[in-house]
């Protein structure tokens, strides 16, 4: 960025980036918040008693295992996790399940597995590691009891008098008037600091095995990927130790810059911070031990 | 929430909603984002200018908005207003996927042929990218398979830190942050072009040169593609 016109070329490519981070999330952030809304109206609170049940011990990996069996971007499982939580499912399952299906879903390890053609053991890597993550968030946050303060927050005046789509309305455009403004945030945090890296960091970093695993689970952080896409881009890697690549793979889905402002948007600063950090440290131990072992 | 309040959040999400659409039906999404996307966000945007005329006209009661809902406004301005094209090569942080595309399988994409001994298809733009390594392996295993094949590809001119031209194509698997470099280097004359420029280039596969090459034999400057980014559909 020496002269004018690197940066006039930075500004256009921040420009493009916010821009398309901006329209690929927002699809998927309505799509959220009309199920989220439809989890809210239209689902009456005992199914998901009978569905998950109270028992945060069994609910946890039940809930995981289901989000790895739904193909869900994050912008539209952060919202689902909230309404879920709101209807009475535990607050660890409802995360597990938010955080299981972007980072499990069969199209991630398909895509995975397309990325990586010829090498099924990153595939399996990425379930494993991925799945062990979001255990240890869900695991932390059942033994904490670590509930966001909704019931406060939730209960205005869409009552069961108006008519159900009214109150479909109310509760998505609720959901979304809380959630798509830090959705844009991210998305220029996410732009500005993918512009401001160093072109040259990478290769330099990528020679030294500790460094290299810190470096792409910053730059997951920081480039807030959907993880359907993330496995192409770790794969360009080539430099990289394949447990620095898993690194950047497991923890995109579970935390980035994005991720962590809908955290705070829909389960509060407590809350928030108690994911991103225990799917920080789960999803970087559990890459290092599966690494080790798989890769 | 009071009167003005509301309006005003009702505005900025129905200004939000008009803009999804907008960028759709124009096509600059594609400067953005995978055509796949186009109809979604004409639906999704619908809805959101549905909640903004709920809000306005108050069929939706809300109890506050969050002052995060002015970072709307930013979109708003980018999309309508600002309306970024699409990367370009001088890009700074982008990742170059030709490293890990050699492949033991090729196959030869035929409509990417022409001239003798090709099919008479037209050309897809898939083309540059399969041939960035899995034809450059071919170039080096069956050389007599290429021989006289002519290939016509379309891309941005750039030219290396080494001074190497290139033509650059950038691969796109959800949006332009997941953007991947694909690069074929030029052995041969390229003309007045400029990096950055749109070019079509004729020419012939070229085992000698640096992985993958093309040895030109044309080059003719031509407008941006509707569509400027590669994508998976294309593999």
């Amino acid at each position: 960025m020496g002269d004018d016109g690197a940066v006039g070329s930075d500004l256009d490519e921040w420009s493009t980036l916010f821009t398309a981070m901006v329209l690929q999330a927002l699809p998927f952030l309505v799509l959220g918040v009309v199920l989220s809304a439809a989890i809210a109206v239209l689902v009456p609170v005992r199914v998901w008693s009978w569905l998950l049940g109270r028992r945060t011990v069994v609910a946890v990996p039940v809930a995981a295992a289901c989000g790895a069996l739904v193909p869900g971007c994050e912008c539209t499982t952060v919202p689902i996790a909230g309404r879920l939580t709101e209807r009475g499912v535990p607050f660890a399952a409802a995360m597990s399940f938010a955080l299981a299906s972007p980072a499990l879903n069969p199209i991630v390890l398909l895509a995975t597995a397309a990325a990586f053609a010829g090498r099924p053991s990153m595939v399996v890597a990425r379930f494993v590691a991925s799945f062990l993550a979001v255990m240890v968030v869900g695991t932390y946050l059942a033994a904490t009891g670590i509930q966001p303060p909704y019931r406060a927050r939730h209960h205005h005046d869409h009552g069961d008098d108006a008519g159900v789509l009214r109150r479909l309305l109310g509760a998505a455009q609720h959901d979304f008037s809380h959630t798509a403004g830090l959705v844009v945030l991210g998305a220029g945090l996410a732009a500005s600091l993918r512009v401001l890296l160093p072109d040259d960091l990478l290769p330099r970093l990528a020679e030294h095995p500790a460094a290299a695993v810190a470096a792409l689970v910053v730059l997951a952080i920081v480039m807030a990927l959907c993880s359907e896409s993330d496995a192409f881009v770790a794969a360009s890697f080539v430099a990289f130790p394949s447990v620095a690549v898993l690194a950047f793979m497991v923890v995109g889905p579970l935390v980035d810059l994005r991720l962590l402002l809908m955290y705070r948007a829909s389960f509060g600063t407590r809350a928030a911070l108690a994911i991103g950090g225990f799917a920080l440290l789960g999803a970087v131990a559990a890459t290092v031990l599966v690494g080790r072992v798989l890769l | 929430m009071n009167r003005w309040w509301r309006v005003g959040t009702g505005l900025l999400l129905a200004a939000l909603g008009v803009a999804m659409i907008v960028v759709a039906i124009t096509g600059d999404s594609l400067f953005y984002v995978r055509d796949v996307m186009t109809l979604p966000l004409v639906i999704s945007g619908g809805f959101v200018a549905v909640l903004g005329v709920a809000t306005i006209t108050g069929t939706v009661a809300v109890e506050h908005a969050p002052r995060s809902l002015a970072f709307v406004a930013l979109a708003v301005v980018f999309i309508l207003v600002v309306r970024p094209g699409p990367l370009s090569v001088e890009a700074g942080i982008t990742f170059d996927a030709e490293a890990r595309r050699v492949q033991s399988h090729f196959e030869i994409p035929r409509d990417a042929l022409v001239g003798a001994g090709a099919s008479s298809g037209s050309v897809r733009d898939h083309a540059i990218e399969l041939h960035a390594g899995q034809i450059w392996f071919g170039v080096q295993q069956y050389p007599d398979v290429f021989d006289e094949v002519a290939i016509r590809m379309i891309g941005q001119f750039d030219i290396t830190d080494e001074g190497d031209d290139v033509l650059v194509r950038f691969r796109i698997t959800c949006c332009a942050a997941d953007a991947l470099r694909v690069t074929i280097h030029l052995a041969g004359a390229t003309g007045d072009v400029q990096p950055g420029d749109w070019i079509e280039v004729y020419g012939q596969w070229d085992g000698d040169v640096e992985l993958p090459g093309l040895r030109v034999t044309e080059v003719a400057k031509i407008d941006m593609p509707e569509r400027p980014y590669l994508t998976r559909s294309d593999d």
